[in-house]
Formats: C-alpha cells, sequence, structure tokens
C-alpha cells in the first residue's frame, strides 16, 4: 500500500480495518469463548465451562440410557472429580486418555453437555479428529 | 543405512549453508562463477536430500525396526501402501518431505530461472539456501529420522484413521502447497536484496503460485472428504487447529494471485502484493508448525516438543528480516498510479482482498487466541466452531457477491449509467432463484437463502461472461459458436480459467450451505426389526455380523433402507477393532444419491445383535462440494495452461535484458 | 557400515565437484552485467497501456462500456500508449503499432448490440 494523498484506497483500507477491529470486538465480546478448567479448579458458581483432564478408575453406565458415569482428574495433579455424560462416545475415549467435555458442576458431579466430549489425540500427528 | 542417511543430511545442510554465503556474496560482489556455483548447490541439495529420503524409503519398506521412526510407525501386519505413507506420519519423516519437495521445487527453479530469469537468480538463490538449511539443520540436530535401536519384533503400527487412500494423498498434497510457497516469496526478496523495481518475479513465480495454491486448495478437499468418509462423525470441517493451519496459507495465497493482478494491469499495490507473499509463506511455515509442533495439545506439551521453538524463532525471523527489507526498499515499492474509483475492477479486488485478509486474521486469532491466553493468564480457553462459522458467513457472503461483480465492472472507473443494464440480468436471476427457493421451503435459514441467492449471481454474471465474450469473439473473427469459446478461452487463459474456478467455489458454496443450514438428524436405539424415520427414508434394524478383515475385527450393524416405499439397499454402518494399535475405529455407512446430490449417513454405537444405537444424518446436496473439486482442478489446468502468445510476449519485454545479464 | 560411508563419501564428492565446475572453466569470465532498470519498467509500462488499450476494446464489445465512457476513455489511453511506444526501443511488428479505434456508429455490427 503506497501512501497517496487523498486517494479513495486508503480511506477503504481504513475503513475496513475499523470495521474488521468492531466486529472483532462485538464477537469475542459475545463470549465465543468459554474457560477451560481442571477439576481442581472447579466451584459450583462458574456456570458452563470446559472440563480438561484425565479418565481414572472403571467406566460405567450407558452413555445413551442412564449416563455414563467415571471419574476425571487433574492431567498433572491429584483431584478427581465425578462426571456423568450422554451422546456420541469418540472411539478413541478409554481410562486414561486425556478429554475434555462442556458442562456445568451440580453438587458434586460434573454434569456434562450432550455430545461434548472429546479425546485428546496422544500422538503429535492430529491429523484425526476425535469427535 | 542409516549412517548414509545421516551424512545425507548433513551434506544437504552443508551445501545450503554454501547456497546462503557463497551465493550471496557472489550476488553482492557479481561474480558469475561465484553465483553459479551456489546455484548448483542449491541443485545438488536436492540430490542429498533425495538420497536421505530413499535410506527412509528402503528401511520403511524392509520394515526395519532397527530405525525407531519406522518402528514408532509401521508393524508388520500393516499393508505395503500404508507402510510407505508412514514416511509422512510422524514428525521426523514429514520434515524429511518438506526438505526433499523444498529442495526439489528450488532446483527446478534455478534449472528453469537459467533460462528465463538468469538476472533474479544471484539473489533467489541465497534465500533458498536460507530456508532449506533451517529444515536441514533440524534434521541433523534436533530431530532425526536415523535414530537406531536394538530390533524389536514388531512395530506400534499406523494410527487406524491414516489407513486410508486419502491419507495417502493428502499430507504430500499439502506439503506441496506449503513448500510451493517458498518459491515466489524467495524470488520476491531476492528482487528487493537485487534493489529491482520491475515485475519480473511475479511474471516469473505467476505459475508457481497458481501450482501451490491448486495443491493446498486440492489437498484441503481431499482431508474434508477424508474426515467426512473416514472419520465420520457427520461433518467435513471443524475448525480444528490443524485444518486452520492449511486454510489461512490458502487464504493468504487467493489474495496475493488477486492483487498480483492488479499490479500487473495498473501498476499499483506493489508494497501490498510483497506483503502478502511474505505473509502466505510465513503462514505456510505457521501451519507446519501447528501440525507438527504438538502446541495443540496444551502449551505444556509445546515446551517439550523438540521443534516447536525452532520454529517460532524462524517464522519470527522470516518476518523480520523480510519486513526490514521491505522497509528499506520502499522508494522502488512507491507507484504512481491512483485508485480512480470506488467502483471499478481494481476496487472490487482490493475489496476482496481486505476480506480474505480479513477473514485470515480472524482464524489466525481464532488459533492464536488460547494458547496466548494460557501462556498469559496460565489458563487456556477454547475458541470453537460458533466463533469460526460467525465469521465464515459475515465474510464469505461479501466475497461470494464481489465473485459476481468483480468480472461485469471495468477498469479503472465503471460508469453507474451502463451498470444497470449489465446488472440486470444477474440480478433477475438470482431474485427470481431467491423467490423459487422460498416458495420451496428455504426461508428456515435466513444466511441459507440469502447464500443461496448469492449463489445464482455468481454463477449467471459467469455464464454472462462467458457468453457475451464468445459473441464479440464470434463477431471479431467468424466460425461457430464452439470455436468462438475456444478462441475466447485460448486468448486469455487466466481469465476464463479463473472464471471456471469461481464457478467451482460457488458449487463448493451450495454444497456448504446445503448440508449445513438444510440438514436433518436424529438419534434412536433401535431393538431388532424396528424402524425410524427421517428425512423421507425409512431404516429397520436386521441384526449384527462381525468378520475378521486383515488387520481389523469389523462388528457392521445390518440397516434396511427404504423410501416412498421404493427398497433402496441395506447400508451397514459399525466399527472396526485394530490389533496392533490397540484402537476402534468408526466406520460410517454413506448412501450418496445421484440425482438429488444428497447423503443418507449413518453412525452406529453399542451394535449388538438384539439392539443398536444409531444416529442418522440426512446432508443436502453435500456432493456438490466435492464435484466442485474436480471443476476447480479443471479450472486451475485452465489457467495454468501455457500461452505461445503471452510467452513470446514476455520473452521480448525481458528477453534483450536476459541476453545481456548473460553476457 | 563401511559401505554406507563410502556411498556417502561418493554423494559428498559428487556434489562437492559439482559445485565446484564453474570454477573449473578458463579464465574468470565476465562480471555480471548491470540491467538497465528504466529500459525494463519503460517496456513494462508499455505493455501495460497496449494491454488496456486492448481491454478496454473489449469490454466496450461486450458491453461493459458504454459508448460515451469508451469515447471519454480511449483518447487519452491512446495518448498515453503512443507515447510509451514512442518512448522505448524498437519494437517487433506485433506492438509497434497502436490497435485502431473502434467503429462505434449504428450501422456497425460489434457495437450495435451495445446501444440500447
Amino acid at each position: 500500500m503506497a501512501r497517496r494523498r487523498a486517494s479513495p484506497a486508503r480511506l477503504v483500507i481504513a475503513l475496513g480495518v475499523a470495521s474488521l477491529l468492531g466486529i472483532f470486538q462485538i464477537n469475542t465480546a459475545i463470549a465465543a469463548a468459554t474457560p477451560q478448567l481442571r477439576p481442581s479448579q472447579l466451584r459450583a458458581d462458574q456456570g458452563e465451562v470446559v472440563l480438561v483432564g484425565k479418565v481414572i478408575g472403571s467406566v460405567t453406565g450407558d452413555a445413551r440410557g442412564a449416563g455414563l458415569r467415571f471419574r476425571m482428574r487433574d492431567v498433572q495433579g491429584l483431584s478427581t472429580i465425578p462426571v456423568v455424560y450422554w451422546g456420541s462416545v469418540p472411539d478413541m475415549f478409554r481410562t486414561g486418555r486425556d478429554v475434555s467435555l462442556r458442562g456445568k458442576l451440580r453438587g458434586d458431579t460434573f454434569v456434562a453437555i450432550p455430545g461434548t466430549l472429546v479425546t485428546k489425540c496422544p500422538s503429535k500427528y492430529t491429523d484425526k479428529k476425535s469427535t | 543405512m542409516p549412517e548414509l542417511g545421516r551424512v545425507a543430511l548433513i551434506v544437504c545442510l552443508g551445501l545450503a549453508a554454501y547456497a546462503v554465503v557463497g551465493g550471496a556474496l557472489g550476488a553482492h560482489t557479481r561474480r558469475r562463477r561465484l553465483s553459479e556455483s551456489a546455484e548448483n548447490a542449491v541443485i545438488g541439495s536436492f540430490l542429498a536430500a533425495l538420497v536421505a529420503s530413499g535410506v527412509l524409503v528402503a528401511a520403511l519398506v524392509q520394515k526395519d525396526f532397527s530405525f525407531v521412526y519406522v518402528y514408532e510407525h509401521t508393524s508388520l501386519e500393516l499393508p505395503r501402501s500404508y507402510t510407505l505413507s508412514a514416511f509422512w506420519g510422524g514428525q521426523e519423516g514429514s520434515l524429511l518431505l518438506w526438505l526433499l519437495i523444498l529442495t526439489g521445487f528450488s532446483a527446478l527453479a534455478v534449472v528453469l530461472g537459467r533460462r528465463s530469469a538468469r538476472s533474479l537468480l544471484p539473489w533467489t538463490v541465497p534465500v533458498l539456501g536460507v530456508v532449506a538449511g533451517f529444515f536441514s539443520f533440524l534434521l541433523v540436530a534436533v530431530s532425526s529420522p536415523f535414530a537406531t535401536q536394538a530390533a524389536p519384533a514388531d512395530g506400534l503400527g499406523l494410527n487406524p484413521s491414516l489407513q486410508n487412500p486419502y491419507m495417502l494423498a493428502h499430507p504430500p498434497m499439502l506439503y506441496l502447497g506449503f513448500v510451493g510457497l517458498t518459491i515466489p516469496f524467495a524470488f520476491a526478496m531476492g528482487a528487493l536484496l537485487a534493489r529491482r523495481g520491475d515485475e519480473l518475479w511475479i511474471v516469473v513465480t505467476r505459475r508457481w503460485t497458481l501450482v501451490a495454491w491448486t495443491f493446498l486448495g486440492f489437498g484441503q478437499l481431499l482431508g474434508a472428504h477424508w474426515a467426512y468418509v473416514e472419520v465420520g462423525w457427520g461433518g467435513y470441517f471443524a475448525w480444528d487447529p490443524v485444518e486452520n493451519a492449511a486454510l489461512m496459507p490458502w487464504l493468504a495465497a487467493t489474495a496475493f494471485l488477486h492483487s498480483v493482478m492488479i499490479q500487473e494491469k495498473r501498476g499499483m499495490l506493489k508494497i501490498w502484493n510483497v506483503l502478502l507473499v511474505v505473509g502466505a509463506f510465513a503462514l505456510a511455515l505457521f501451519g507446519t508448525f501447528l501440525t507438527r509442533s504438538g502446541i495443540l495439545s496444551s502449551i505444556h506439551s509445546f515446551t517439550e516438543s523438540s521443534i516447536g521453538p525452532w520454529f517460532l524463532g524462524f517464522i519470527g525471523f522470516t518476518v523480520a528480516a523480510s519486513t526490514l527489507l521491505i522497509v528499506s526498499r520502499l522508494p522502488l515499492l512507491r507507484s504512481k498510479t491512483r485508485l480512480e474509483s470506488p467502483i471499478s475492477r481494481e476496487a472490487t479486488f482490493l475489496y476482496n482482498n481486505l476480506l480474505l485478509v480479513a477473514f485470515c486474521l480472524t482464524i489466525l486469532w481464532g488459533v492464536a487466541y488460547p494458547i496466548l491466553t494460557e501462556a498469559v493468564r496460565g489458563e487456556p480457553i477454547t475458541v470453537g466452531p460458533p466463533y469460526y462459522n460467525f465469521f465464515l458467513k459475515t465474510f464469505g457472503l461479501p466475497l461470494l457477491l464481489l465473485m459476481g461483480i468483480g468480472p461485469l465492472i471495468a477498469w479503472r472507473r465503471a460508469s453507474l449509467r451502463g451498470l444497470g443494464r449489465i446488472f440486470a440480468w444477474p440480478i433477475g436471476v438470482a431474485v427470481a432463484t431467491g423467490l423459487l427457493l422460498l416458495a420451496l421451503g428455504a426461508g428456515s435459514s435466513l444466511p441459507g437463502l440469502v447464500g443461496y441467492t448469492f449463489c445464482a449471481f455468481v454463477l449467471a454474471s459467469i455464464v454472462l461472461e462467458f457468453a457475451r465474450g464468445t459473441r464479440a469473439r464470434r463477431a471479431l473473427s467468424g466460425g461457430s459458436w464452439a470455436s468462438a469459446l475456444a478462441e475466447l478461452v485460448g486468448r486469455n487463459r487466466r481469465r476464463y480459467g479463473g472464471y471456471v474456478v469461481h464457478a467451482s467455489i460457488v458449487l463448493l458454496a451450495i454444497g456448504v450451505i446445503g448440508s449445513s443450514a438444510y440438514d436433518t438428524t436424529r438419534e434412536q436405539r433401535l431393538a431388532r426389526g424396528e424402524t425410524m424415520a427421517v428425512g423421507g427414508y425409512t431404516l429397520t434394524y436386521r441384526g449384527a455380523v462381525q468378520r475378521r478383515g486383515a488387520n481389523a475385527m469389523e462388528v457392521r450393524a445390518l440397516v434396511d433402507v427404504k423410501r416412498g416405499g421404493e427398497q433402496l439397499g441395506t447400508m451397514q454402518p459399525g466399527k472396526n477393532s485394530y490389533f496392533a494399535e490397540q484402537q476402534v475405529s468408526n466406520e460410517a455407512a454413506i448412501r450418496s444419491d445421484r440425482l438429488n446430490g444428497e447423503d443418507l449417513f449413518l453412525i452406529a454405537e453399542q451394535i449388538r445383535s438384539d439392539r443398536v444405537f444409531l444416529k442418522v444424518l440426512v446432508k443436502p446436496l453435500v456432493n456438490l462440494i466435492w464435484i466442485a473439486g474436480l471443476v476447480f482442478l479443471g479450472g486451475a489446468l485452465i489457467a495454468l495452461w501455457p500461452d505461445a502468445r503471452e510467452q513470446r510476449r514476455l520473452a521480448l519485454r525481458y528477453g534483450r535484458q536476459e541476453v545481456l545479464a548473460r553476457a | 557400515m563401511s559401505i554406507e560411508l563410502a556411498l556417502g563419501a561418493l554423494l559428498a564428492a559428487a556434489v562437492v565437484l559439482f559445485v565446484a565446475v564453474p570454477f573449473l572453466r578458463a579464465g574468470e569470465g565476465p562480471r555480471a552485467v548491470e540491467l538497465d532498470q528504466d529500459v525494463l519498467v519503460a517496456a513494462e509500462e508499455r505493455d501495460r497501456a497496449l494491454a488496456e488499450l486492448k481491454e478496454l476494446e473489449f469490454d466496450h464489445r461486450t458491453g461493459k462500456i458504454t459508448d460515451e465512457d469508451y469515447r471519454a476513455l480511449v483518447q487519452p489511453l491512446r495518448r498515453v500508449a503512443a507515447r510509451r511506444l514512442a518512448n522505448g526501443t524498437a519494437l517487433p511488428k506485433e506492438t509497434a503499432e497502436l490497435p485502431s479505434e473502434q467503429h462505434f456508429s449504428a450501422s456497425s455490427p460489434p457495437s450495435s448490440r451495445s446501444k440500447r
């Protein structure tokens, strides 16, 4: 973009950049972003969050029925929390995998929003989607 | 043979270093023989990379598990073709593929450049050497594919979802695109280093950019098709950072392809163009970094990754050095031409560029924001599809509209009087289509309806361009309509090939809109013999079968499909359990309707002989997306096709100067 | 193991030889000649003006530009193109002349379509 006096091009670009920044502000403010927390950081009053952690212990129940139940632990830590989930279970899901889900803490159980379970791919070559 | 591989990589590094030092010295002191020997070093580096690659391929084919890389990415049961694809299945191998393609393209650029752009080579060669040197260095010192161990009995195997024909083509094709963007970048920087104010670098790299852009675009479509068919969650693009990693450089390259046309026709936007080519290359590096460094799992795995910090450093260095160079050469890049009117073809190209770059930046922000917030606040944030889809509509719909407007407007200044007549037909077709679709029920999605209307507008304007052009050509030179059309396209392959590419984008848009704004989804548990109805189809569960495949146990649910009383067949969604890799993969069943382009998509879970949980998606028009890929290739081929008349004209323009340079 | 190192040495020797080839030619050879930037840029501008004229004509034929606008635009463009042609170095036949101006009278078929 050369510097030219009184050229419509500069005005067009300036307006374009300004509207772009404006749209950005609005949209980021409308909160497309959700906090991502570990089990140890969960508290009752947070509203909807994304929970990230490692699946430990046994997995029981039916994700298409009464609910899939398991426990999650901080990836590098000790605190655990019980989780209940309904919906599609990714093929890579199993005990020991790192997963994330959206949901809310209700009482002492994390109740996930259906269909939001995602497994983190263990390999560096993350060409595979896991949901 | 790991020693040979290591030696070959060290030789490659040495040659790259020589290309940088010797080449820069030769260019600076104008010593012809030194420059030529640096050019030879670039060609030699391809030979060295080829030898290293050959060693890895041989080890893979022999399943030599003493190579750690072969152990980690293949197994005895893995079929031969997937064993070969393991070359790029891991970090070290994919870096080697990058280097192989880079040195190959660089060697080709040097050989071709000796014929048509000799005067540009002295400073272009050191730039190519810097990039090759970086990748060679990583392979030699940081992440080598030739680490060895005591050979275990069997390997770890390849991720099952990579065992698919699309995965044989998708990564190499994307790499051809990423690496291909290095050539225009190198020539641009070479021209600036040589203090050139002319446009030979653009003329010489035009086809390189187009080829790289085509590979990137088609490669992404292949990836989307793979995701749809193989991963099988019912979608084809999830705004995953690795998917965005390829989309961003493609958007930047699309903007660049359009803005160089303005520089060619009007001599404007020289600074914008060099900035864009740097941006496209930096995004290609960034895209490689995103898919390789592990930064996407979390910033903690990033710092554990061996190559992450190096990549980031190199990208930073490239951007900083290029910007400094551009700033120091600003006087060369100033142009005297001004934008005359906000309603002109230049202006629509400028709007198109702004929208493409804006969209690219929003995606970049969406990818970088979570990483930045985690680094700063220690707490990551996720940015999901809603963010991206909002901006896809915000920027995509105006871009669609511009595709229809641009070709119909003349350069410099379009008269408002004439506009009404030009746009009458396309607007009429668009409005009529919109009303028809509204009557057919498309009003359920307003963005969808608007999108379809714009698509009709663009298609009408493209058809009109071909029609009016053919008629004018026929009036000029007589002959049949067909020969006039052939001559029209033949005389201006870039323009009319470009129109065909635009048509493919419209097809893509129609397919995307149809399958996302107008799709239907149902989930239900079905007992044996039980029926469910979705989107006009009737599905009945008949039971489960199990069979043993080459390297997996396959379980399938048998589902009978009827529509309007007519038997359509039996579909078999299910799961595969892979023995060596100990993983389960989803095998969705897809029925594509030839006539209306619709797909019936079935996912089966909890498959038992007496019941199954079915997720059913009906996706209208999704097959247009894949057809668009073929049209895209066709249009790109037309645009790429060599034009003897144009070559002659360019040879005359630059030829004498090149002859002087060769003396 | 030793075969590998031998092959590696062979590769290294081959590329070193290839890199040295330009120096093995007799004599230093002439220094690279300076390019005349002004001539190049002038040639590009000349081509640009000619191409613009051609496009203007075609846009007129296909109806994107009305007769009035064509009249207004063509004269300045022809003057610019003529000036650049005159400034430039000797050209081959193809580009040595300006394309003839289009007729836009009512009787002429190509542009009669562009009238209302």
